[in-house]
């Protein structure tokens, strides 16, 4: 009897060492980034959080490599006094694991700003942990107009939603000219706000109810066949990717053959993939780098696959722009490692609010919000398994 | 933790206004159609529940992941193995569609007799109370589900699947279009169903299941093998789920480790509307609660769908507490 106490004491310490050392091994600091080339010996770090595995970690990925290729960029530089490190978070996707992820982050005394989170609802659910250590969020990604409406110290890389609809509304009654649109939505914070935002904008051409799916289901066929009764030449679906390539698949095999339309929160890498995705329309207030005017984001998707090993996707730039205008205003705030860190947050967010940086992406220059002054949407189509630029929306409607 | 969330997100209300019952009559077709096929799904999954309730009177809450482990089983044979993209036809997708059936059926009816195995049968052995069994069955379903969540199995990532059958619509029945995957669902829920019946009804096998349904002990005393009847009825369970899985994966051309986890809560729920333990109750229920699910999507709204189909469950269950066909696998 005695000697079995034992073993069961010694398989729960076991149990308790197991549980400890896995715990332990999320303290690791970085997250694959190069060791320094430049600098000195101090380090400033950068958080991120978003969707680095799940279902959309397709959209989640490609931001985050962005970022990580932004931050070895600014080491092997070594224009700063300081390294640079990257501390990620996987909330994948999910605005309910974002808290505690935020609540490390901000609790870590060496985080300088955050590049994250990517997606609205994980925003909405960790930006007030982050403000109140003072920490600039600056979103790469997370487009619901409300976001910099929470007096946090916010910045966003891209336009809103609000932008996004009225781009996705010029075009689908301007550009394209249909005169009926079913609309669609996942119930998400995204996905349901810009289905609403779109079906208003684009007035009397919405035709039946505004329908939801839940993205926790794969039947989708009475919504489409809802959708279908309504006859409308083009189909809304305010989401994320792998729902909207259901909604395609079934809305395909239904025999409701619409024009398929969908928000930034669909342009992910498996969407062009898909067979049925053909001729699939995406509105997204993000410029492609390869088919950008600008040499330089031309160049930056060269490097970045050199670099990466993957052709650039979306929001990859942006997320580089986040790191690299970080980069500029610690350079200009003229911080060392002596510096304490609530004095750079501080003059990091003082530095976005008075000047205007020049991205590879855009012009960044934000207003009092932290929104961006020019607010530019795009629209791609599915062609032969990829993503082709139709061009800026205002331009194309002739605006 | 995943496991609770959906559950909610399957019964919440989500937000949105209820504007009256408004049935759009151009969808009819469609919705019926459609609601078939999803029930067929269920059908064939809430035949696993209710086999393994008629005998032991357990809710094996883990056949859910064992009709997930049908459709990564076929993920992995075409996919990762075969590494199949193109689309076939003719004797070709014949051999590939009964190969594909079959290593999933395998796979998961496995996959049950393991289970059975290793959580049930010692708790059997030691007369363990209902509840362990229940806790078990929860415990293992957990298990299963996540253990396929790791990154060395199925990952967290969705995966592509089904490309080797066109999913382009072969015919239309009553003002819908019908593709290959959903005939092959439909007319495998009734193939499989009536075989299981007969099975179950008329073969040797098929008695000793019924005598252990009926009364354990007394079917031990009369000297059947009741460990073998219940590992046959677990393997059969576990056969039909993994069709089920099988042939989801080819409807919705996706495999993913949470892909059992609502058609499990409503296989479950269908099992129960139509009488649990009662094989024709199981296909009554799937297809009644396939049709309430669409016909409430279009007639109510899309938010209220779950809302109205748990609702049906509870005043079912209200004035026919045994479901609508009532309980037994005996009679």
């Amino acid at each position: 009897m005695k000697s079995s106490k034992w073993m069961a004491l010694a398989a729960l310490l076991t149990v308790v060492a197991l549980v400890g050392a896995a715990c332990g091994g999320d303290d690791k600091p970085t997250d694959g980034t190069n060791p320094p080339a430049g600098g000195g010996d101090c380090t400033w770090v950068i958080g991120t959080m978003g969707a680095l595995s799940g279902d959309v970690a397709t959209i989640g990925q490609p931001i985050f490599k962005g970022i990580q290729f932004g931050v070895d960029t600014v080491n092997e530089s070594g224009d700063l006094p300081c390294q640079l490190q990257l501390e990620s978070e996987d909330t994948q996707g999910s605005e309910d694991q974002a808290p505690p992820l935020a609540q490390e982050l901000a609790q870590n005394p060496d985080v300088v700003a955050v590049v994250g989170p990517y997606f609205s609802g994980e925003t909405a659910a960790s930006g007030d942990t982050f403000a109140e250590a003072n920490i600039p969020i600056i979103t790469p990604s997370a487009t619901n107009p409300d976001l910099s409406k929470n007096g946090w110290p916010f910045f966003r890389l891209l336009a809103t939603d609000e932008a996004s609809s009225t781009g996705t509304a010029s075009y689908l009654s301007d550009v394209a000219k249909f005169s009926t649109v079913v609309v669609l939505h996942d119930n998400s914070e995204y996905g349901k706000a810009l289905a609403e935002l779109v079906r208003q904008k684009v007035g009397d051409s919405a035709v039946g109810d505004l329908i939801a799916i839940n993205p926790e289901e794969d039947d989708f066929s009475a919504q489409i066949s809802a959708a279908k009764a309504t006859g409308a030449e083009a189909l809304f679906f305010g989401g994320y990717e792998p729902e909207f390539r259901q909604v395609i698949k079934q809305g395909k095999d239904a025999g409701f053959d619409a024009v398929y339309v969908s928000g930034d929160g669909s342009k992910g890498t498996e969407l062009p993939k898909e067979a049925a995705a053909e001729g699939a329309i995406v509105i997204c207030p993000c410029d492609d780098p390869v088919a950008s005017a600008n040499p330089a984001a031309n160049q930056f998707a060269k490097d970045y696959e050199a670099s990466v090993g993957e052709p650039v996707s979306t929001y990859s730039i942006e997320g580089y722009d986040g790191v690299q205008l970080v980069a500029a205003a610690l350079a200009a705030g003229g911080f060392d490692g002596d510096t304490a860190v609530e004095d750079i947050r501080a003059g990091l967010i003082d530095w976005f609010h008075s000047n205007v940086y020049e991205g590879l992406s855009k012009s960044f220059e934000f207003d009092d919000n932290g929104e961006l002054a020019t607010e530019t949407v795009y629209a791609y189509e599915v062609k032969n398994g990829a993503y082709e630029q139709l061009g800026i929306v205002s331009e194309l409607a002739g605006q | 933790m995943e496991g609770f969330r959906y559950t909610l997100a399957a019964f919440a209300v989500q937000s949105g206004g209820y504007e009256g019952v408004n049935c759009n009559t151009a969808a009819l077709g469609d919705l019926i159609v459609t609601g078939i096929t999803l029930g067929s799904v269920y059908a064939l999954i809430a035949l696993g529940y209710t086999m393994v309730y008629g005998v032991l009177k357990l809710i094996n809450f883990a056949h859910d992941s064992i009709f997930m482990i049908g459709a990564a089983a076929a993920y992995y044979l075409f996919v990762v193995w075969f590494g199949w993209t193109e689309e076939v036809s003719g004797i070709g997708l014949i051999v590939l569609t009964l190969v594909g059936l079959m290593f999933s059926a395998l796979a998961s009816g496995g996959a049950a007799l393991t289970l059975e195995r290793l959580a049930y049968r010692p708790l059997r052995r030691r007369g363990a109370a209902r509840l362990s069994f229940l806790i078990a069955a929860v415990g293992a379903s957990f298990f299963v589900t996540y253990l396929f969540q790791q990154e060395f199995l199925l990952g967290t990532a969705e995966h592509n699947f089904g490309s080797f059958m066109p999913s382009t619509p072969i015919f239309e029945v009553i003002g819908s279009p019908l593709n290959r995957p959903r005939l092959l669902l439909i007319l495998g829920a009734v193939v499989m169903f009536i075989v299981l019946d007969r099975f179950v009804r008329t073969t040797r096998t098929g008695r000793s299941i019924r005598a252990v349904s009926e009364d354990i002990d007394a079917a031990r005393m009369m000297g059947v093998n009741v460990d073998r009847v219940v590992a046959t009825t677990f393997f059969i369970g576990g056969f039909f789920g993994g069709i089920a899985g099988f042939l989801y994966a080819l409807v919705f051309r996706k495999v993913a480790w949470n892909l059992g986890f609502i058609p499990g809560i409503k296989a479950f729920t269908s099992a129960v509307l139509g009488g649990i333990g009662n094989l024709r109750g199981a296909v009554l229920g799937g297809l009644l609660l396939g049709l309430i699910e669409n016909l409430s999507t279009i007639c109510i709204g899309s938010e209220w769908r779950n809302v109205v189909a748990f609702s049906v469950l509870v005043l079912v269950l209200i004035f026919r507490p045994t479901g609508v066909l009532g309980e037994g696998l005996a009679k």
